[in-house]
């Protein structure tokens, strides 16, 4: 779980990242969220992956992962792009079709 | 032959006469099946310039060389015709049992021609073959008609064991976005051939065989199916996403991306999409799931609302459908079940008459369309009026006996036919191309309208599969427009393999089934060659239908009015972008750059000359 932000030290700064969980991946919600949401505080300068390590998620499970409304593909074609304070990640079950 | 059934079944409607032909070894290796073999005989023997409702018309009912053989998701069949709706060639492709069963029967095809004096329907048992009279079955809806039939079968085991299509009242009625239906909710529903079938009396085909399919290479067949049976499992995409939330487990993700349109593609990233997701359906709606002829997948399902005021039953719907109730801005999962009902029911075509309904609802708001034409007020958001005037069409009633023309026919009546978003006067489908630009291509480009069936780029731009492209660049859309038509034209549609299962299985694991069945010694390239052939004869009847190169075009909307919301706010799909995407493609086709007609090389090479 995340320490406190009164733990960390003055070097270490915080940014808000809002999460969307869709389908089975609400299950690595935080217990407070609502809606399918939570806001996750996390260090400047992490990456999406970072935030997967924070949530639980394993790097491998598949999935979809949308970063303001950008879609970075199924998890084979995943990359790891930096994270900014604001920024909203969705994650998907694979989905497809139409 | 083998995977081929080897017979063609003609019924003269007019003369009631039936007789049977054989499927000639060449013409089916070069044009395999489906779509392709029934194109090549509407270009044979139908004029192009004929009224699509007139007994000249020729409607076909075709299937492919893996229809029936257990290959996996070889389900499928594909209806043929001139299409009433968009004037051009018209086809549309159904799974269910029905088209596996007209194998085992014994026929690959059925072309029916002229027109019955009163309405009857078609019995099919093996080689027993009549014409038996409808008259008890006309103006019933789909599953009333099934069921009637049905009872009408002293052996109950025989009945269950029977498959049937039908049209219900919209195609009774000649609408132009009348669907033909198999086994109650199976939907062959694009182009209003349920139009040409109302045209020529006939109600239902009713079919039992009770033969098999032979393959030529048992062995080899069998170890190929195995193959694209395990590419389906370890593919968490159609072995968990598409049984769990079927194609509608596509809205939430397409809205979060700014490519679900809604509002008659007026605004996009709309929050209300979250309440008609297919999460919601399964949670609340689905009871089972349900699957096709020798589909593993299994996306559909009966679904059930037990609350008023949209209780009934229904199956699944597909994303197509969620996205058209988005365009009505109507948010209420219940609706979306009941809507798909209804026009399951009554044989309509959920996105056409869904997209005309959203361009009344824009016609009204705007004070184009006289709240007196339509008997109620009417505006975005009102899921009653959606289904209302869906029924209103289907039987031609108020509002309803222009809507049943088309929507280009209600938009021109009401002096704005910018508002209905179509191509080829064929409704656009749920994607916002101004943020897909791979797909504006597609669909411009389509042969049958604005069709994402084939050339489905968005599996490429948006969900990654088989890998990630950016969606908002124009560079190598060209030839991947062309590489994904031909794939689907061939190597899917007319060898008879469902669509989706393409998310599952690769092309060479459904090529290897396709030849292993068939023991003709196609090359994986020959396959794709025969879709390029297709496409091309379907584009040659449009030419001599009257289209032109000016219907490869892409409505007003997206080149002029920008994205209103989502991660590409303000954009619009450039002209000069598009024209430079369609000038590419035409080069890569071989097509006249000024006439749109594919040149004497290409036809030559083709063997289409």
């Amino acid at each position: 779980m995340m320490a406190p932000s009164s733990l960390l030290s003055g070097e270490e700064r915080l940014m808000n990242i809002e999460v969307r969980m869709f389908m089975e991946f609400r299950s690595y919600l935080p217990p407070e969220a609502t809606g399918g949401r939570a806001t996750m505080p996390l260090e400047e300068g992490s990456t999406v992956d970072n935030l997967l390590n924070r949530l639980g998620i394993p790097l491998d499970k598949p999935k979809i992962i949308v970063v303001n409304g950008v879609s970075l593909g199924l998890s084979n074609a995943l990359h790891s792009p930096v994270l900014h304070e604001g920024d909203i990640v969705a994650f998907f079950s694979p989905v497809g079709g139409g | 032959m083998d995977g081929w059934a080897g017979k063609i079944l003609r019924v003269d409607l007019t003369s009631g006469s039936c007789r049977v032909e054989a499927l000639k070894p060449d013409f089916a290796r070069k044009y395999i099946g489906g779509q392709g073999t029934a194109s090549k005989i509407l270009m044979d023997e139908v004029d192009p310039l004929v009224d699509p409702l007139s007994p000249a018309n020729k409607l076909i009912f075709s299937t492919g060389p893996c229809t029936g053989t257990g290959t996996v998701c070889g389900s499928r069949g594909v209806w043929a015709a001139k299409s009433p709706l968009t004037g051009g060639i018209g086809f549309a492709n159904t799974g269910g049992y029905f088209p596996a069963e007209l194998k085992f029967a014994g026929y690959d095809m059925i072309v029916l021609e002229g027109k019955a004096a009163k309405p009857v329907y078609l019995w099919i048992v093996d080689d027993v073959v009549e014409l038996r009279s409808a008259l008890n079955l006309w103006g019933k809806t789909v599953p009333e008609t099934e069921d009637l039939i049905r009872e009408g079968i002293a052996d109950k085991w025989v009945a269950g064991e029977t498959c049937i299509t039908c049209i219900g009242p919209a195609g009774e009625n000649l609408v132009k976005m009348a669907a033909i239906m198999n086994d109650k909710h199976r939907a062959a529903g694009r182009g209003g051939l349920g139009a040409v079938m109302g045209s020529k009396n006939l109600k239902a085909i009713a079919v039992r065989g009770t033969g098999s399919v032979t393959v030529a290479k048992p062995e080899e067949f069998k170890t190929a199916v195995a193959a694209g049976l395990a590419e389906v499992k370890a593919n968490p995409l159609a072995s968990e996403g598409f049984p769990r939330y079927g194609s509608g487990g596509s809205v939430n993700f397409l809205n979060s991306v700014g490519v679900l349109p809604h509002k008659n593609f007026q605004e996009m990233c709309v929050e209300g999409a979250a309440q008609i997701s297919g999460e919601v359906i399964a949670e609340k709606f689905l009871i089972r799931n349900r699957g096709c002829y020798a589909c593993p997948i299994a996306c559909g399902g009966p679904s059930q609302v037990t609350q008023p005021p949209f209780q009934g039953k229904s199956e699944r719907p597909e994303y197509e459908t969620h996205f058209i109730v988005a365009s009505c801005a109507v948010y209420d999962s219940a609706a979306l079940v009941k809507f798909n009902g209804v026009c399951n029911d009554l044989g309509i075509d959920t996105i056409d008459v869904g997209a005309t309904v959203a361009c009344a609802m824009e016609l009204s708001e705007k004070g184009y369309l006289p709240e007196k034409d339509v008997g109620f007020k009417l505006s975005f958001g009102d899921g009653e009026a959606m289904i209302r005037l869906a029924e209103q069409t289907a039987y031609r009633q108020g509002l309803g006996a222009v809507m049943a023309e088309g929507g280009c026919a209600l938009a021109e009546k009401y002096g704005h036919p910018e508002l209905f978003i179509h191509i080829k006067k064929m409704a656009c489908t749920g994607y916002d191309v101004r943020n897909v630009k791979g797909m504006a291509l597609n669909w411009a480009t389509s042969v049958r309208g604005a069709c994402h069936n084939r050339g489905y780029t968005t599996a490429a731009e948006i969900f990654g599969h088989p890998q990630k492209l950016d969606p908002l660049t124009i560079e190598g859309k060209a030839p991947l427009v062309k590489a994904m038509q031909d794939l689907t034209a061939g190597i899917m549609d007319a060898a008879g393999i469902c669509l989706f299962s393409v998310l599952g299985q690769s092309p060479p694991a459904m090529f290897a089934q396709l030849e292993a069945a068939t023991g003709v010694g196609y090359a994986f390239e020959e396959v794709m060659q025969a879709g390029e052939r297709i496409w091309n004869l379907q584009r040659l009847f449009n030419l001599k239908a009257g289209l032109t190169k000016d219907d490869d075009n892409i409505p007003k909307r997206f080149l002029e009015e920008p994205a209103t919301g989502g991660p590409n706010k303000g954009n619009v799909l450039e002209r000069q972008e598009f024209e430079a995407m369609l000038k590419g493609y035409y080069e890569m086709r071989g097509w006249d750059l000024k006439t749109g007609y594919p040149t004497k090389e290409k036809l030559v090479e083709l063997a289409l000359a």
